[in-house]
């Protein structure tokens, strides 16, 4: 307590000193030395003077904007730094005139308390970083200023370029009335790459002189094999066909790819013919997905004990050598499968997109790409400030090149990782999806001197496998040239994939009534799969989805959307 | 009456940091409660948020699964609270009998050690364990020429099983309380008895149940207080939507909906029901201990 305490009346010294120094600067460089030197007036002096009119202009005078600050005990500093003084605030300071002082500094679990006092109370900075319901809010209450025109016209190309990877899907959950009045902060590896793909043990495929999987029937052939016809070659009946947990839709194991192969999306919104939204789980692909499954658990080619394993007890099965064929995300391979190649070296597995009943492209459901939104304060002096840092921190973060000396914000051995002490973080969307395209250009020429972070790391990772060290098998899976990266690759070259048509906050109803529609739901599935309840109770589960607070949901969606 | 009170002050003045910490940390914290009347928002406060009177509890009671849900909870917790008396007694005598110290001390130790594994460990034991095609327990039934049972997937057993677990994981604590008391029992008693020709059936009937009656009495009105209490760590580690039906208690649901929105409001009118109900109840078998049992706690 007394030490935090004296950090921060060190900080705010730091600060004052920092803003006494800028003062004194300003004065000399503007040549009015009449006017008295405090910052208060510097501070109003500027605002007409001070003006950029493109992207990563240099104010002169300077200018300060104000924000509010998460950290927390992972953010770690060079000696004699801190959150308001670091390599970032020079370079605003130095190179483009910006002065950033942070209102405000708490810890990340803080955060959102402390924000919603400031808001209510009013008392919000230039610029902030809110989530959908703060940003619902401070709609409502006409408190964010139009970024429309102001993004065109500073945002720099790269910036507008990675807010376009979702296809403007976050940009759209931060417009409100045609207003865009937030920057979302892109997930980084979010979007395209939560995809699902099947991830198949590639030898059992061979012993079994199976075809890779192009459609839905393949993928039951293929598990109907692993059940039925002893893969591993060790004359026990004891392997699984295709893995499920009993969360149903999420972690390795989970059953979204396989419905999205039958144009089923569950948990999502989605536009119909008419452009209404409607809810996912209720739509009729939902039944024959449902079906197949049931007549797979009844065959025992799903595992009659999957409604008691979590993913945790897929991975095992798999480390087991027990399972051989399940649906799952990216990064499952590096840390599920590698389990699997430690206990046995000869297993093989392989990665694919998942596949739809004729083999036709499928389109996978994605994740949202952004939870929290860069928003400016109605009526702050400088409001394209903000999009000006995030143009800085890409500029200096990623585009810049720093060769041969290390990138300076990247993340240290000593756990220093100084570029997220910027306020305006906006990484883009794709970081490992570009990363595997230039380690697999880099393969290509055998030359990866001139990747940069993080592509280098894989580079070495992967050039370390190539010589024969195995223990570098779980970067192959994932950023090899036929590691799951690559599936997320071809969909992304493909243009599949489809978002939540509803970006917005949760409604009212949605906040009272989805955890119990939700258990419904599940608690249905879940015995329809078992062959407790026939199949045609989902009929009855839609319709009384509907009545139990679902129509009404659909409706304000409806209104909001 | 004055040279009491001298001898007494300083015992008194010793139980003031106590009184003081309970009232900061129990009684004070009790205000909060009002929350369950608001539709709280932590910056508006106590004193800013919106007043909604009972609609918290309306809601619990309207969600369409709410009975099910109450008779799950009430159902497993009262089953554990009979089988937290039940089995620890009877392990405790049987305990009492035997002769060999090492021996004794030996079975007590194993059997108080799964009290330190959390559920988190355990339920990936008993996942294993009670597998119907592979687990250990299965396997014997199958040997003994029975059908495999589901444990943990079946609503007609999930519930015994939750029971049954909680108990071998925490047996062993109670156990040692009944062994103090047994050891409290003065031995003039049972050399009384062996005088008077009794057995060793009947001295554990008419000493050794007798004796260990205060505190079994004890427990049993304290443990009451539980009965909405059906075990969240336990239930939340071992259950899924197959078995909701039979498994899903109020803290787990409560759970669920926290997840999907921060509800205060809701969540506190959820623990204060409990509360409510845990009071009255040990109230009631206060007073029946007192009335029938002739035992006062207090």
């Amino acid at each position: 307590m007394e030490k935090k305490k004296t950090a921060k009346i060190a900080s705010g010294l730091l600060l004052a000193s920092a803003l006494t120094l800028g003062a004194c600067s300003n004065s000399t460089n503007g040549g009015n030395a009449s006017s008295a030197p405090s910052s208060e007036t510097a501070g109003e002096s500027k605002g007409a003077a001070s003006a950029v009119t493109g992207p990563l202009g240099k104010y002169d005078p300077p200018i300060e904007v104000t924000t509010v600050r998460a950290v927390n005990q992972a953010f770690k500093y060079d000696e004699g730094k801190s959150i308001d003084n670091n390599i970032w605030t020079d370079i605003f300071k130095d190179q483009y005139g910006i002065n950033v002082k942070n209102l405000w500094v708490v810890d990340e679990s803080q955060y959102r308390q402390k924000l919603n006092i400031s808001i209510a109370s009013g008392d919000i900075p230039d610029f902030m970083m809110v989530n959908k319901e703060e940003l619902l809010r401070l709609s409502e209450e006409d408190q964010l200023e139009d970024l429309t025109t102001l993004l065109d016209q500073y945002g720099s190309d790269y910036l507008k370029e990675l807010l376009n990877q979702d296809n403007g899907t976050a940009l759209k959950a931060a417009t409100y009335e045609g207003k865009l009045l937030g920057i979302p902060q892109m997930q980084v590896n979010g979007g395209v790459s939560t995809a699902e793909m099947i991830y198949l043990r590639y030898d059992w495929l061979k012993n079994l002189n199976l075809p890779e999987p192009k459609t839905i029937d393949d993928v039951i052939r293929i598990a109907t094999a692993f059940v039925k016809d002893d893969p591993d070659r060790n004359g026990k009946n004891d392997t699984h066909g295709l893995g499920l947990n009993k969360d149903l839709f999420q972690a390795h194991g989970t059953v979204k790819g396989f419905f999205n192969g039958f144009n089923a999306y569950p948990d999502i919104w989605l536009k119909d013919d008419a452009g209404n939204l409607v809810y996912g789980s209720i739509q009729p692909e939902m039944k024959t997905a449902l079906e197949k499954l049931s007549e797979l658990y009844k065959q025992g080619i799903i595992d009659r004990e999957f409604t008691v394993k979590d993913w945790n007890k897929i991975a095992e099965d798999i480390a087991g050598g027990r399972l051989g064929l399940a649906y799952g995300t990216v990064s499952d391979g590096g840390h599920i499968h590698r389990a699997n190649k430690d206990n046995n070296p000869d297993a093989e597995w392989k990665v694919y997109p998942i596949v739809s009943p004729d083999g036709s492209p499928v389109q996978p459901q994605l994740n949202d790409t952004a939870n929290n939104f860069f928003v400016v304060k109605k009526g702050a002096q400088h409001p394209e400030a903000m999009i000006q840092l995030a143009n800085i921190y890409l500029e200096h973060y990623y585009l810049t090149s720093y060769a041969p000396d290390p990138n300076p914000f990247i993340s240290r051995d000593n756990g220093i990782f100084p570029g997220k002490y910027h306020p305006v973080l906006i990484d883009p969307l794709n970081v490992n999806l570009d990363a595997f395209r230039l380690v697999q250009e880099a393969l290509a020429k055998n030359d990866g001197s001139q990747l940069g972070f993080p592509a280098n790391v894989h580079y070495d990772r992967l050039t370390k496998y190539a010589e024969g060290d195995e223990t570098m098998w779980f970067s192959t899976i994932v950023f090899g040239a036929e590691g799951s990266y690559s599936v997320i690759d071809h969909y992304d070259r493909n243009g599949v994939g489809i978002y939540n048509a509803f970006q917005g906050a949760a409604t009212p109803t949605m906040s009272e009534k989805m955890a119990s529609l939700k258990k419904y739901q599940d608690e249905t599935f879940t015995k329809i799969i078992m062959g407790e309840s026939p199949i045609s109770e989902f009929d009855k589960f839609a319709s009384e989805w509907k009545k139990l607070g679902g129509d009404q949901i659909t409706e304000e969606v409806n209104e909001r959307k | 009456m004055l040279k009491k009170w001298r001898i007494q002050a300083p015992l008194h003045l010793m139980l003031i940091p106590g009184l003081i910490a309970i009232l900061i940390f129990s009684y004070i914290p009790m205000a909060g409660i009002v929350i369950a009347f608001q539709k709280f928002v932590p910056v508006k406060g106590i004193f800013g948020s919106e007043w909604v009177g009972l609609q918290h509890f309306r809601y619990m009671i309207q969600l369409p699964n709410f009975t099910q849900i109450l008779w799950n909870t009430t159902f497993i917790a009262s089953m554990k609270i009979v089988a937290g008396i039940v089995v620890p007694v009877s392990i405790a005598l049987l305990l009492n009998e035997i002769r060999k110290e090492a021996y004794k001390r030996t079975i007590q130790t194993l059997i108080y050690l799964p009290y330190f594994l959390s559920w988190v460990i355990l339920s990936g034991i008993l996942i294993d364990i009670l597998s119907p095609s592979r687990g250990v327990v299965n396997q014997f039934i199958v040997w003994l020429g029975f059908d495999s049972i589901f444990f943990l997937g079946s609503n007609d057993w999930f519930p015994y099983t939750l029971v049954i677990s909680n108990e071998w994981k925490e047996f062993g604590f109670s156990t040692i309380v009944y062994l103090a008391a047994l050891a409290g029992i003065n031995p003039a008693l049972y050399e009384a008895a062996l005088v008077d020709g009794a057995s060793r059936w009947k001295q554990t009937l008419h000493i050794s149940l007798p004796g260990m009656m205060p505190i079994i009495v004890l427990m049993a009105t304290l443990s009451i207080g539980n009965i909405m209490n059906a075990g969240f760590e336990q239930v939340f580690n071992l259950y899924g939507p197959a078995v909701y039906e039979s498994g899903d208690i109020i803290d787990t649901f409560v759970y669920r909906i926290g997840l999907e929105e921060a509800q205060y409001g809701l969540a506190t009118a959820v623990g204060l029901l409990k509360s409510v109900v845990s009071l009255l109840l040990i109230s009631v078998s206060y007073f029946l201990a007192y009335r029938f049992a002739n035992y006062r706690i207090f």
